[in-house]
């Protein structure tokens, strides 16, 4: 069967070009990163490489361009953000899974318009609240309006899950004596955990990338997030050193990869939840 | 990054009286918290958005004015709006056309399941978890006028020089093709789950039965696809809509207009330029615009249950 | 119509695993055959290569004379129903009995004329525009029939079509493919695990055990003349009793001893098997079924009957007659086949039969008429329908034939 076994080769070629089509840019980026400044002008860039330079470029971004501040300031505004949101949207799916009160439906659609409204439309109003409440340049005022964000994104994906999971269960809780609260904290959330990380991934990577309303909010190097911190060096209007850029660009990437990597099966079911069941 | 989810077609209860397990402030406790915050923190944003959007914003004295319905006049007059509107609407349209075909392409080759596929899916998620900003950065390097590596392949492929940035009528084909790049692989995720997850007996009886290759995919796996491609494309068309980051990273909006879009254009004009009624009124064209479109989209979902597969 | 042949076909899996090995059988055109055996037994991966769905890996299979091997499943003019049934769930009833023919492009007028004439003859007329996730099993059942049968194909496949449904249905299901077979005469293989399946639909039922065909016959002569100890205690519910017994010469007769009872062999039997006369002083398998163990205290005697004694365990009332179990102080049959068997239907079953062995002890299952008093606990005298009884070589486990 020489034709399908010629079929196969073909497959295997489709197959590298689609890897290299994803990933040739950051490789390229990488590949910049480990350039000297003159050297990036050099198209296709050769295969010449020098410890110092790579060195030198890191250092750079790391030492004088406070990389390690920024990365702390996106794991605490990230990480209590992320938290604010399931602590508060968790106890919600919730109720919209199990209970039957009025405007039910409209509160529920309400909240899943939010996560398809331009956040361009809030972004002003919630600048000028946050500067209004002297929040702007603190780390609260980053955490106040990405919780906001990313609240209707937890609530519907835990919707979801809260769903699958059967209605007698909590029924045999309750009449096991507990109340509906403590049927949620004590029974169903040690069930909802694959949904709680879910929701709690997709509302990392949210805060993480976020710098619309960021930018703006704060503008002191100490209290930027790194996205925040790589658009204010990178804007498409100032004049950049490519191999500093590129080096900024992969430090900024790295910390995502890693997270992607632990819990890509998580992004995979929270992309498709909605499409396959 | 987009989380996805479609519960708006799952089939709602009508509210009834409550069951003796539930207690009356029960619905508040667990619920109240997260309806405050939202009102806080999107309910009354989005009511301001209206109210600035008939304002005007003095920046010397910080103060508001009332001018009626001023900002919507002067924006459905303005050519920049309307080429504005122009570009979203491209991306809307022919950058998620783009991304569905590749994307239900992409999962049916992998649908071969072949060895190492694997790393390659893993690959292919990527893009859509990277800040905006180093997308618009690694494609600048890329697309760079003097030393990209595009252009030189461009030149090398007799294409000649393209001013993939710089030119004007290509710059919006440019964004196109980075949001495609950045977006083809959630089409992919969303069809591939759906495809894996369809039984393998239907494919094995359309064998059977006598149909090639070609019409097994055409009156099989296509329709049985259907409704994950709708709800691909439907996520992907919302997002296009509102697009701005891509835009923030790549081109700024330039040359001169030429690639900015409503969402950038919102942007620009409040925080860039302070004019905070003018830009609230754009957004506010946004707001209703979506507000239609999900309107519709919800009555759309709810109709396209899935099949049940039996 | 046409005829199947197997001819040497094996199949071994990519990851090593061997599922059938040297299988040869010939179908002929219009007969029934059922694929029956203990699941693992690689009946289904025999249809599937039929189909086309499996690669062949050794030998092949020629449908109406013509090799088939590596000829896509659409080329082979068979079609297949299913255990899932596999309906197209976006399509209508009628759609999805039209598919094959669309597929073809059978003109639109003969598809609309042939569907019809197929629902009637399956009463699915009323259900023709609904969707499959609208019916019940049955009537996807019928439907995935219905595909298969508009087609007028060469040869019928179908994978356990029965097994998704409850109890009832699948009996009056069974007689209407029975009867919807002999209308279309079409040439039929049907796997199923379910021996009852087998016995009553099959015109010739093959019985395999780990991708090894045991015997192929009628199911009347499989019932009577097993081939071995597996097809023995495989076919026939309940099963075929199967004890440890001795062959004695007893001046020009031959009596079995069965532990500490003795039975009398009868010239009948004898002439039937004079092979056995080999075996004196050895110990065979001795299998009889249960309706050759009477009520000695109701039963008749004479030549080709004697009696046993055993203790009565329990006794199931079954309306029409009584399933008594006898126990007799005598060594059971304990080989892999049995055991599998009896592990395939209830696992302790099979943990039963090895402590009985243990213990030399074996329970005999006996119809009995409902005339009869016995209860548990009894002392029962059973009297044996001696020249009905069955020997097995222990060794080769084949049935002491000729």
């Amino acid at each position: 069967m020489t034709g399908r076994a010629a079929g196969r080769v073909i497959s295997y070629v489709v197959l590298v070009l689609i890897g290299l089509a994803g990933i040739a840019p950051f490789l390229y980026l990488l590949v910049l990163s480990f350039k000297s400044r003159l050297d990036v002008l050099t198209v296709p860039p050769d295969r010449h490489f020098d410890w110092a330079t790579i060195q030198e470029n890191y250092r750079t971004v790391i030492h004088d361009d406070h990389y390690v501040t920024f990365v702390v300031n996106s794991l605490v505004v990230t990480g209590v953000a992320t938290l604010i949101a399931l602590v508060l949207g968790v106890p919600a799916a919730y109720a919209f899974s199990r209970l039957r009160f009025r405007g039910a439906d409209t509160w529920a659609s309400t909240i899943l318009s939010f996560r398809f409204m331009p956040p361009i439309a809030v972004a002003i109003p919630i600048y000028l609240m946050i500067r209004s409440l002297g929040f702007v340049d603190s780390r609260i005022g980053l955490i106040l309006p990405y919780v906001a964000f990313s609240l209707p994104l937890v609530i519907w994906i835990m919707i979801g899950f809260f769903d699958e999971i059967p209605r007698e269960i909590d029924e045999s809780a309750m009449v096991d004596g507990l109340t509906r609260p403590l049927v949620l904290l004590r029974v169903l959330l040690p069930l909802a955990r694959p949904g709680m990380l879910v929701a709690a991934t997709f509302g990392v990577i949210f805060v993480w990338n976020e710098f619309l309303v960021g930018l703006y909010l704060v503008n002191s190097t100490d209290k930027e997030t790194i996205p925040i911190a790589a658009s204010s060096l990178l804007t498409v209007e100032s004049p950049i050193d490519w191999n500093i850029a590129a080096t900024v660009g992969i430090l900024t990437v790295i910390p995502i990869l890693i997270f992607s990597m632990v819990v890509q099966r998580y992004i995979v079911r929270g992309i498709t939840a909605g499409a396959v069941r | 990054m987009t989380a996805v989810t479609a519960h708006a077609g799952r089939p709602r209860k009508k509210a009834r009286l409550a069951p003796p397990t539930q207690g009356r402030g029960e619905a508040w406790l667990l619920l109240g918290p997260a309806a405050l915050y939202l009102i806080a923190f999107s309910i009354y944003p989005l009511i301001m958005s209206l109210v600035r959007s008939f304002e005007d914003y003095n920046q010397t004295k910080n103060t508001w004015r009332w001018i009626g319905f001023r900002n919507y006049a002067d924006l459905f007059t303005s050519n920049e709006f309307w080429t504005v509107v122009k570009n979203t609407l491209i991306l809307m349209t022919a950058g998620v056309a783009i991304q569905v075909v590749l994307g239900t392409a992409l999962a049916l080759f992998f649908n071969q399941n072949l060895r190492g596929s694997a790393i390659v899916r893993g690959i292919l998620i990527l893009p859509m978890l990277l800040t905006p900003i180093v997308v618009g950065l690694m494609w600048r390097a890329l697309l760079n006028p003097q030393w990209g590596l595009l252009n030189w392949l461009a030149v090398k492929m007799g294409l000649g020089y393209v001013g993939w940035l710089s030119d004007a009528h290509v710059a919006i084909w440019t964004l196109v093709l980075v949001d495609s790049w950045q977006w083809t692989p959630f089409v992919f995720v969303v069809v591939y789950a759906r495809l894996q997850a369809l039984p393998q007996e239907v494919f094995e009886a359309g064998s059977v039965d006598g149909a090639s290759w070609f019409q097994r995919l055409r009156y099989l796996t296509l329709p049985l696809l259907m409704p994950a491609i709708v709800f691909a494309a439907i996520f992907r068309g919302i997002d296009a809509f509102r697009t701005f980051d891509l835009v923030f990273g790549l081109t700024n909006g330039g040359p001169v207009q030429a690639t900015s879009t409503l969402s950038f254009e919102g942007f620009q004009n409040g925080f860039e330029f302070q004019r905070y009624g003018y830009a609230s009124a754009v957004s506010y064209v946004m707001v209703i615009a979506a507000a239609i479109g999900i309107t519709l989209l919800l009555r759309v979902v709810r109709v396209r249950r899935l099949d049940v597969v039996t | 119509m046409a005829t199947v042949s197997f001819e040497g076909v094996g199949k071994i899996y990519r990851d090593g695993t061997r599922a059938l090995a040297d299988f040869d059988l010939e179908v002929a055109d219009g007969e029934f055959m059922v694929f029956v055996g203990p699941s693992g037994c690689g009946k289904t991966t025999a249809l599937r290569m039929v189909a086309g769905l499996e690669d062949i890996s050794e030998g092949e299979i020629k449908l109406g004379g013509t090799v088939v091997n590596g000829l896509h499943p659409r080329k082979r003019d068979i079609a297949m129903v299913f255990q899932n049934y596999a309906l197209y769930p976006h399509m209508t009833v009628y759609k999805n009995i039209a598919f094959a023919l669309r597929v073809r492009k059978t003109p639109e007028a003969e598809i609309q004329e042939r569907v019809e004439t197929t629902a009637k003859i399956l009463g699915l007329t009323p259900e023709l525009q609904r969707k499959p996730a609208q019916l019940s099993g049955g009537q996807r059942q019928r439907v995935a029939m219905g595909r298969a049968i508009v087609r007028n194909p060469q040869v019928f496949l179908m994978d356990e079509p029965l097994s998704n449904l409850d109890a009832k249905l699948r009996v009056q299901m069974r007689a209407e493919i029975a009867r919807i077979q002999r209308e279309v005469e079409a040439t039929t293989i049907y796997v199923t695990h379910d021996q009852i399946e087998a016995m009553t639909m099959g015109d010739r039922v093959a019985v395999l055990r780990k991708g090894a065909l045991q015997q192929c016959d009628a199911p009347q002569e499989l019932y009577e003349r097993p081939a071995n100890l597996f097809v023995a205690s495989f076919i026939g519910s309940p099963a075929m009793n199967l004890v440890q017994a001795r062959i004695e010469q007893e001046g020009d007769r031959l009596a079995c001893v069965i532990g500490s009872q003795r039975l009398e062999l009868p010239g009948t039997l004898l002439a039937r098997l004079p092979a056995l006369r080999t075996y004196v002083g050895r110990t065979v398998a001795l299998g009889v079924r249960p309706e050759h163990l009477h009520d000695a205290t109701l039963a008749g005697q004479g030549e080709g009957v004697d009696v046993l004694r055993g203790r009565v365990v329990t006794t199931e009332l079954l309306g029409s007659e009584v399933l008594a179990h006898v126990e007799v102080d005598a060594a059971p049959v304990v080989t892999e086949e049995v055991l599998e068997v009896a592990g395939d239907t209830d696992r302790t079953l099979a943990e039963d039969l090895r402590s009985d062995a243990t213990e030399r002890r074996t329970t005999f299952v006996c119809r009995f008429s409902t005339e009869t008093t016995i209860r548990a606990g009894d002392e029962a005298q059973v009297s044996v329908a001696t020249d009905k009884l069955q020997f097995f070589d222990l060794e080769t486990e084949t049935a002491v034939r000729g």
